[in-house]
């Protein structure tokens, strides 16, 4: 038998300090009685002479002795060691992936199972093993705690860790451990897995707590629509039934939480599929719902949701240049952008009437004569400049160009690249500066009445700009500031997966709003929102200074975690050899027991103390 | 009505029909309102027997002699007044009891004294206060019960015991019966005993006793003082140490009972929060009988 916790000796301290407060008790109370003439017999076996004597044949005190010291054994946390499970290092693994918010058995569920599983390994460990905990849920394991011989705080960790509605990628959390296991030089390792779905641990030395159980569960697979010509919707849902039994269920269709139809008692055989059409629908609204209305043991993907799209989300840009396959390439990363090239400046007025977002002029820029810059859409111009807004002095010498203070420079405030040649710019009133020289700006950026111009003085192809990192930081900046279109570079995600939302680098920071109703905050600019952890619909917004921003996109239960709802954990080839069962294997821990014979003495004591008195 | 209250309306109310319950026999003393054992001079016929040398030849039933050529003595019942004498022990420890000893003692003094009076007996109230003893004139009829009972309600209980000591000092100078009414918490139960039967004393020994001594209920280490003495013992409460002073109680008990039955002496055992009813015609009921 060993011990988790050596500290709570110190209690022992209470044993003298009970049987003191035992002797203290012992003083007689006087009683009068009528005469002692029959007590005088028992007088000698039974008088209390000294403090010592007191203590004889008192059951009372040594019950409480016992259950204080009973007491101090159960919160030293004695365990059992069996058949060499104590490794100086454990590693858990707990897979929080979507299939483990499954009903594990009563209203508990699988992670609740996992974790109470892992609690009660971790607090069976000997006080010196080290442990490392790694969750799953998304596209990369989570290394939650690493090496610690701080039992309480990993304790704390599995306790708080929620499950999550995402993907969970086991296999990799097992590779992540079997890297750990070859770097640990000292003593031996056991990995521990906690999850319902078929992994091998190969090389990993450990085992695996399959916590699969036979249950029913229907899922919404998907959920489309198309857009008749009339305005009318068409929305087709797919239900999939992964449970062992026929479902019968309706299903439910809501747009903006409005139930608008229903297809009744929609029979599914197992393992089988049914899509649901619902057409003819004239309704207003931006979100739609499928429901499969029904309890089964996994909630969480009975719904699906998909965002209607208004058809506003693309930007459309003309690139006026002869070639430029840096600014191409540079703009190819940037989502919702569709490029169209030209190289006819003399028809940019013809162009003007495509409505084009923006208007990139490379090295060719209208003289403001005969052929005028567009009246609506931004403006960027690169190697030129335009006369009636502004001027440049053409420099053939080098220039050392920096960045100056400017949205535009964000997270490249530090840019420094040369230029073979380029003009030189008198900052028109309405814009600012964000390049500069030692003879003067080489770009600015400005609002000329509701047009964004901005303008950089000199060829790409003429710097070493494009061959630092700073350059497509710079190009996106750029046309995030010139291009207003939908902020998100999707509307439809899987729980785990990440979205780009881009806003407005001027505005005031993107306000995300989650389907609960909680809200977080992002940083201006490009951002990367990743916290798709729960289903539903998502709005995210951006107040600046004339308007607002805003775009919604939906998140569902990923489909291959509702199939893992029943897959077989135990499935796997090449891992015979691996210990597997639906319990950890841990050190047995006495501290239940201990505490059943703490009661039982306090039983006792209660009967001795009610027979004596 | 208060349970300290020795002589209520209930008692007189119950002693009307404890008269007919009890039934003492006597073997002396003057002629009375009682029949006495005694075959005497009186004029109820009695019994026949031979005469023997030094019977009054007076007594002879010469029509019986004529009849059977054998001399006959008639006998006929001799009425005598009873003597009798109430020790009533006046020690502390008689003032114990959540239900008093003292009252039960006194009430239980009452009850017999107006038996004794109604049968027109003489009684003589005999109260002890350690070894000196306060001894009321014999009163005897009806009449003179308000006197006892005045003199029992005057009984104070706060002496040690001396029951010997006490006894002794009283003066028995002819037959009748001996009541004592005590807990006999006394070593010299035999002396006392000896001491009565020696002046021809029929011995009836009450002993009161309360529930508190019967079964004692108390917890933890306690330090017992003795109410009469300074002398106390301190001891540790235990279900075996109950189970011991059960023990010895039983002993002392038997005690009692062993000297009673040695001088034949009734012997009554009666707990303090009986009622009056239970005591009457319980305990009470069986004086006389034996």
């Amino acid at each position: 038998m060993k011990f988790l916790y050596l500290w709570p000796l110190v209690f022992l301290i209470l044993v003298p300090v009970i049987i003191i407060m035992y002797m203290l008790k012992q003083r007689a109370k006087d009683h009068p009685f009528s005469s002692i003439f029959l007590w005088h017999e028992l007088y000698a076996n039974h008088e209390a002479d000294t403090p010592w004597e007191k203590l004889k044949k008192n059951w009372l005190l040594f019950l409480q002795l016992l259950t204080l010291l009973f007491l101090i054994l159960a919160i030293c946390s004695p365990y059992l060691l069996s058949g060499g499970k104590q490794a100086e290092n454990v590693i858990v693994i707990i897979d929080n992936s979507g299939s483990m918010n499954a009903r594990y058995q009563g209203e508990k569920s699988r992670i609740d199972e996992a974790k109470d599983q892992a609690v009660s390994l971790v607090n069976a460990l000997r006080s010196e093993s080290t442990v490392t905990l790694i969750t799953c849920a998304g596209d990369d394991p989570t290394l939650v705690v690493s090496n610690t011989k701080d039992h309480a705080s990993v304790v704390k960790q599995i306790k708080d860790l929620k499950g999550s509605c995402s993907t969970g990628k086991v296999d990799r959390a097992v590779a992540m451990a079997l890297t750990m296991q070859k770097q640990l030089t000292e003593g031996a390792c056991e990995t521990y897995l906690f999850t319902d779905q078929a992994v091998a641990l190969g090389d990993v030395k450990g085992e695996v707590v399959n916590l699969t159980t036979a249950l029913d569960n229907g899922y919404v697979d998907y959920i489309s629509y198309a857009k008749g010509s009339d305005g009318g919707l068409t929305v087709m849902a797919k239900v999939t039934n992964a449970g062992p039994d026929t479902i019968i269920s309706d299903i439910n269709l809501y747009i903006d939480g409005k139930m608008i139809g229903v297809k009744e008692q929609v029979e599914i055989p197992s393992g089988g599929s049914k899509i649901a059409y619902f057409d003819g629908l004239y309704v207003q609204g931006s979100v739609l719902m499928a429901e499969l209305n029904r309890k089964d043991d996994l909630m969480e993907d009975n719904c699906s949701y998909e965002v209607i799209k208004t058809g506003e989300e693309e930007a459309k840009v003309l690139l006026v240049t002869e070639q430029n396959v840096y600014l191409e390439k540079a703009m190819a990363q940037i989502p919702n952008v569709k490029v169209t090239k030209t190289n006819e400046i003399r028809k940019i007025n013809e162009f003007e009437n495509e409505n084009y977002d923006l208007y990139i002029f490379d090295g060719m820029v209208p003289d403001g004569d005969l052929i005028t810059l567009p009246k609506q859409g931004n403006i960027l111009i690169f190697d030129g400049y335009y006369e009636p807004y502004f001027t440049g002095k053409r420099f053939t010498e080098g220039l050392r160009v920096s960045a100056e203070q400017n949205s535009v420079m964000k997270y490249i405030e530090n840019a420094n690249f040369g230029v073979g040649r380029g003009y030189i710019y008198e900052v028109p009133d309405f814009a600012d500066s964000f390049l500069t020289t030692s003879e003067g700006s080489i770009g600015f950026i400005g609002l000329h009445d509701t047009q964004t111009i901005a303008a950089m003085g000199f060829d790409v192809h003429d710097s070493d700009l494009p061959l630092l990192v700073e350059f497509p930081i710079l190009i996106h900046n750029l046309l995030n500031e010139t291009i207003i279109t939908g902020m998100v570079s999707s509307t439809k995600l899987d729980c785990g997966d990440s979205v780009r939302i881009s806003s407005k680098l001027d505005g005031e920071d993107v306000v995300v709003r989650y389907p609960d109703a909680t809200e977080s905050l992002l940083l201006t600019g490009s951002a990367i929102f990743d916290s798709t952890y729960q289903v539903g619909v998502y709005h995210v917004s951006q107040k600046f200074t004339g308007g607002e921003l805003s775009a919604d996109f939906a998140v569902n239960f990923p489909n291959e975690e509702s199939e893992n709802v029943i897959s077989d954990a135990t499935a796997v080839d090449g891992d015979e050899d691996k210990q597997e069962s639906n319990t950890v294997s841990a050190p047995l821990n006495l501290r239940n027991w201990i505490l059943l014979f703490v009661l039982i003495a306090l039983v006792i004591e209660w009967i001795v103390y009610v027979k004596r008195s | 009505m208060a349970d300290n209250e020795i002589f209520n309306a209930e008692f007189y109310q119950k002693l009307n029909t404890l008269r007919m319950t009890m039934k003492m026999h006597l073997a002396a003393g003057m002629s009375g309102g009682r029949k006495s054992n005694a075959k005497g001079s009186s004029v109820e016929f009695s019994d026949f027997r031979e005469y023997i040398l030094g019977d009054d030849i007076r007594r002879i039933d010469w029509n019986a002699y004529g009849r059977f050529d054998k001399l006959f003595v008639k006998l006929f019942m001799e009425e005598k007044e009873g003597e009798f004498h109430l020790f009533i022990d006046g020690s502390k420890s008689m003032d114990f009891g959540e239900k008093s000893k003292a009252v039960c003692a006194s009430r239980i003094a009452g009850a017999l004294s107006y038996v004794v009076l109604q049968n027109l007996d003489r009684l003589y109230i005999h109260k002890l206060y350690g070894s000196s003893v306060t001894s009321d004139k014999g009163v005897t009829g009806r009449q003179a019960f308000a006197r006892v009972i005045k003199s029992l309600e005057g009984i104070h209980y706060d002496s040690d015991t001396d029951l010997l000591g006490g006894i002794s000092r009283s003066q028995l100078k002819r037959r009748g019966v001996s009541v004592v009414i005590s807990d006999f918490y006394t070593t010299d139960l035999e002396p006392m005993l000896k001491y009565l039967a020696f002046h021809k004393q029929e011995i009836v020994l009450v002993q009161v006793l309360s529930r508190e001594e019967i079964d004692p209920k108390f917890e933890g280490t306690v330090k017992l003082l003795d109410s009469e003495t300074d002398g106390n013992v301190r001891i540790t409460m235990s279900g075996g140490l109950i189970k011991e002073y059960r023990d010895s109680y039983e002993k002392f008990l038997k005690n009692i009972d062993a000297l009673a039955k040695k001088y034949s002496t009734q012997y009554i055992r009666v707990a303090s929060d009986e009622s009056l009813d239970a005591i009457m015609f319980g305990a009470l009921s069986k004086l006389g009988t034996g």
